[in-house]
């Protein structure tokens, strides 16, 4: 379990804001807004890559959290993974979806595209503000680094990484999940 | 796209092995999982404590990727997002409520406030809350689906999941502005509508689209305002509405809507266990016929029943959903036991 210890202060500030929020608190709402927003909106971005797309799923984001803030229990992780953890899916359904609906009569194009990991990797790399994660993604291996920014910051499946990079499904599951825990690894020092 | 696809439910959904599951967690904290692995995830963090701390920690990590990428959100954005929340109620903190809080406080509960929040809350025509059961009118009828016009209609439960959901590009995509100021409008106009009391911290129940039930009570919590308006009936239905309640507050729960060949839309909120399925504007059928719902999983087509039109409105709960799509056709009035004639929808969890 992450122990709330390791969470930093405004981390644990960001905690009580949402469990007022729970108590239907909108002012907190707002200070909770302003502590996480760019997070809220980063990581939407991240895998939307369009602005317009990531300040409307963004909103859809906050919405929900509201809702369901009610659902919290900071012993299962913080505010922010709460919110992030959300916006990151959120934004992942609405690439799904629209591919869904691109995929109907573009999929012969799309595969004969060229691999887009590069793309992803480099926009990702120019985007990183942090620098801890960015040396901790470096730290890892080229293989586990692939498909864990493809998967996150690429909003791929697991099978969609596989076939990107042309490797068998069980390998891409560990990667990913070896590749994460490795960053856990790398990143605790900074928690 | 990639979901719903039925070899490969089959492959984790019941031939996976607990290791196999097990390796999914770095994938799910990612969300590059489907429907049926998420599910089989959950299952597995739900009763393994050391699967549930290896996902807490790789949820850390994916935060952490995230934040890395934070950038300052468009001008309007806090506006039109604290817009948006302002008197919006909450889920209740847990599907049967907390009844430690509860104890606490003397105030009534939410509970008593009624189902009125509607998950379904960008639906083209959402059904709508019943009243609240005071005014007497706890029909007979476990589901109930008012008018679009109903002032109830609040929120949107898995609600970011009702605006998220695969399905919904189409339905909202294009409907809210790119800074949000129209989806701020649109949520503001419920709750100029609302009817909710401003205890949005208290258990509140939820209703989803349809409102279904008045004057859920939670056992024990309520006694007093279940002597003032609960019959027998009605807690009968209670177990409905719970049900549903619950269905609706499930934060996983997925949302997708389709459009009916026979005219009117559909929706469908999937969650691990269970599916609502409810259309609106509904044409009725042909003398002699009716609209039937079936569960498409894989290849086995099992019936959800026969959906009794309200209004122009379907709702129908599927308790034992399991996984696969939820289909409509027009069958003799009766039933069929596997559909004979073509889906007027179908509605693949994605």
């Amino acid at each position: 379990m992450v122990a709330p210890s390791r969470e930093t202060a405004g981390s644990r500030s960001a905690d009580a804001l949402l469990l007022a929020c729970a108590d239907g608190d909108e002012a907190a709402f707002a200070r909770l807004y302003d502590e996480i927003g760019r997070s809220v909106l980063g990581t939407c971005l991240g895998v939307l890559r369009d602005p317009d797309h990531a300040a409307e799923v963004a909103q859809e984001v906050w919405l929900e959290v509201w809702r369901t803030a009610t659902r919290f229990d900071p012993s299962l992780g913080s505010a922010r993974t709460f919110a992030v953890t959300l916006a990151h899916r959120r934004a992942v359904d609405r690439v799904r979806s629209v591919q869904a609906q691109r995929d109907r009569d573009q999929r012969v194009l799309d595969a004969s595209g060229e691999p887009e990991y590069d793309v992803v990797a480099e926009e990702v790399e120019a985007g990183l503000e942090t620098e801890g994660v960015r040396r901790c993604l470096e730290a890892l291996t080229p293989r586990q680094r692939g498909a864990v920014v493809l998967a996150y910051y690429g909003g791929r499946s697991y099978r969609e990484v596989a076939e990107e990079l042309a490797v068998p499904l069980p390998t891409v599951k560990t990667r990913i999940r070896d590749g994460l825990l490795r960053l856990r690894d790398c990143l605790e020092v900074d928690r | 796209m990639s979901v719903g696809d039925g070899a490969r439910a089959g492959g984790t959904g019941t031939g996976g092995t607990e290791e196999d599951v097990r390796e999914l967690l770095g994938a799910y904290a990612l969300d590059a999982v489907d429907a049926d692995e998420r599910r089989a995830v959950e299952r597995l963090v739900a009763r393994d404590p050391e699967a549930a701390a290896e996902l807490a920690e790789l949820r850390w990590v994916a935060t952490r990727l995230g934040e890395a990428v934070a950038a300052d959100p468009p001008a309007g954005l806090r506006d039109a997002v604290l817009a948006a929340v302002r008197g919006v109620p909450q889920l209740p903190s847990s599907a049967v409520g907390r009844a430690g809080d509860e104890g606490g406080v003397s105030g009534p509960s939410a509970d008593t406030d009624g189902l009125r929040t509607s998950p379904l809350g960008d639906a083209p025509a959402p059904v709508a809350p019943a009243p609240p059961a005071h005014d007497g009118t706890p029909g007979r009828r476990a589901l109930r689906v008012a008018p679009d016009a109903a002032p109830e209609v609040v929120g949107d439960p898995s609600g970011g999941a009702a605006a998220g959901g695969p399905a919904d590009e189409r339905a909202d995509g294009a409907d809210e502005g790119a800074d949000g100021a129209d989806a701020g409008r649109d949520w503001s106009g419920r709750r100029a509508a609302r009817a909710v009391p401003a205890r949005p911290g208290r258990l509140r129940v939820l209703a989803v689209a349809a409102a279904f039930v008045v004057g859920v009570a939670v056992p024990g919590t309520l006694a007093v305002q279940q002597a003032q308006r609960a019959s027998d009936a009605e807690a009968a239905q209670a177990a409905t509405a719970r049900s549903i309640a619950d269905l609706l507050a499930d934060p996983d729960a997925r949302v997708v809507r389709g459009e009916l060949a026979a005219g009117g839309t559909a929706t469908a909120v999937y969650t691990a266990d269970a599916a609502l399925f409810s259309a609106a504007g509904v044409p009725a059928p042909d003398e002699g016929r009716a609209y039937q719902l079936w569960v498409v999983d894989g290849d086995e087509i099992r019936s959800a029943g026969v959906l009794e039109r309200d209004g122009d409105a379907l709702v129908q709960v599927v308790d034992d959903y399991g996984s696969g799509a939820l289909a409509v056709t027009l069958e003799p009035s009766g039933g069929s036991t596997q559909p004979t004639t073509d889906p007027l929808v179908v509605l693949t969890e994605a």
